[in-house]
């Protein structure tokens, strides 16, 4: 087997890899023991379980921006090609992965009549994060090729600040649920299940930047 | 029962799938690029001029 044909079977294993974790995750987790209203009955449980889709998505959603973040700071500092792909995947699956978790968190929030997401810090900050990475695609698209690069860079880095923002809000002033507060506590069993969830939704992140950086390598001169 | 509950947890399932596929396209993407590589064309999916010089 060549090397070709090697690197294929791992990149085939790394994004099947990820279905099976987050399908084991959400098979196999308990059903939850409160009951928030009204609405309680077997689709409850369901509904809970976009916790382990949504949640995972947002923390890799983060990581992916944060890695953006230093991507940017090479394509400034240095002006290589390589920097320029490596950011441009970053921000591609980072604005998949955090516009999904945007939709899979309203949509959990569809089981709570009394939480309103849009009087929530959380969702304010996290839509603002959201339209910073709409606004590099804009800038991207406005700017002539080749010249967009250092300004998507520097959008970038500016663009960071709403990951700490969006990450402490929940910590701070809002409704939204967030485990790390002091009074908060997290059963054991969820979060196994919530590190599973989040270790398939690290590789599949992994392998879909990974693929689109080599698309890029192999298929254009400069990447913006 | 076909309940908004369930018609959410399908559009979840599938837009999590839809990664999946996205990631299965971009695979075929890079492996067409390698062999065209491989052949000695360019990796780029559409050259005209290229197509044209083996075609004369």
């Amino acid at each position: 087997m060549n090397r070709r044909r090697l690197r294929a079977a791992l990149m085939r294993a790394l994004l099947l890899a990820p279905g099976i974790l987050v399908g084991f995750a959400i098979a196999t987790s308990p059903d939850p023991l409160g009951c928030p209203g009204a609405q309680c009955g077997w689709e409850y449980p369901l509904g809970q379980r976009l916790l382990y889709v949504h949640v995972p998505l947002a923390w890799v959603a983060y990581a992916g921006f944060a890695a953006a973040g230093i991507a940017s700071l090479l394509v400034l500092a240095r002006n290589q090609a390589g920097a320029g792909r490596s950011l441009r995947s970053l921000v591609e699956v980072t604005t998949l992965f955090s516009g999904t978790a945007l939709v899979t968190g309203l949509a959990w929030s569809y089981e709570f009549a009394l939480y309103d997401p849009l009087a929530d810090p959380k969702v304010v900050t996290t839509v603002v994060l959201v339209a910073v990475l709409a606004g590099l695609w804009a800038l991207s698209a406005s700017t002539p090729p080749g010249a967009s690069e250092r300004l998507v860079a520097a959008l970038t880095l500016m663009g960071t600040v709403t990951v700490p923002a969006s990450w402490f809000a929940s910590r701070l002033a809002s409704p939204h649920p967030d485990f790390t507060r002091p009074e908060s506590s997290l059963d054991p069993v969820m979060a196994a299940h919530l590190i599973v969830a989040s270790l398939g939704f690290l590789i599949l992140f992994a392998a879909l930047s990974l693929l689109r950086n080599r698309v890029l390598a192999l298929e254009v001169d400069r990447p913006w | 029962m076909v309940t908004p509950q369930v018609l959410l947890g399908v559009a979840v399932g599938a837009l999590v799938l839809a990664f999946g596929l996205y990631g299965v396209y971009l695979l075929g993407r890079v492996e067409a690029a390698e062999e065209r590589l491989e052949q000695g064309r360019s990796p780029a999916p559409e050259d005209p001029a290229e197509d044209d010089r083996e075609t004369r």
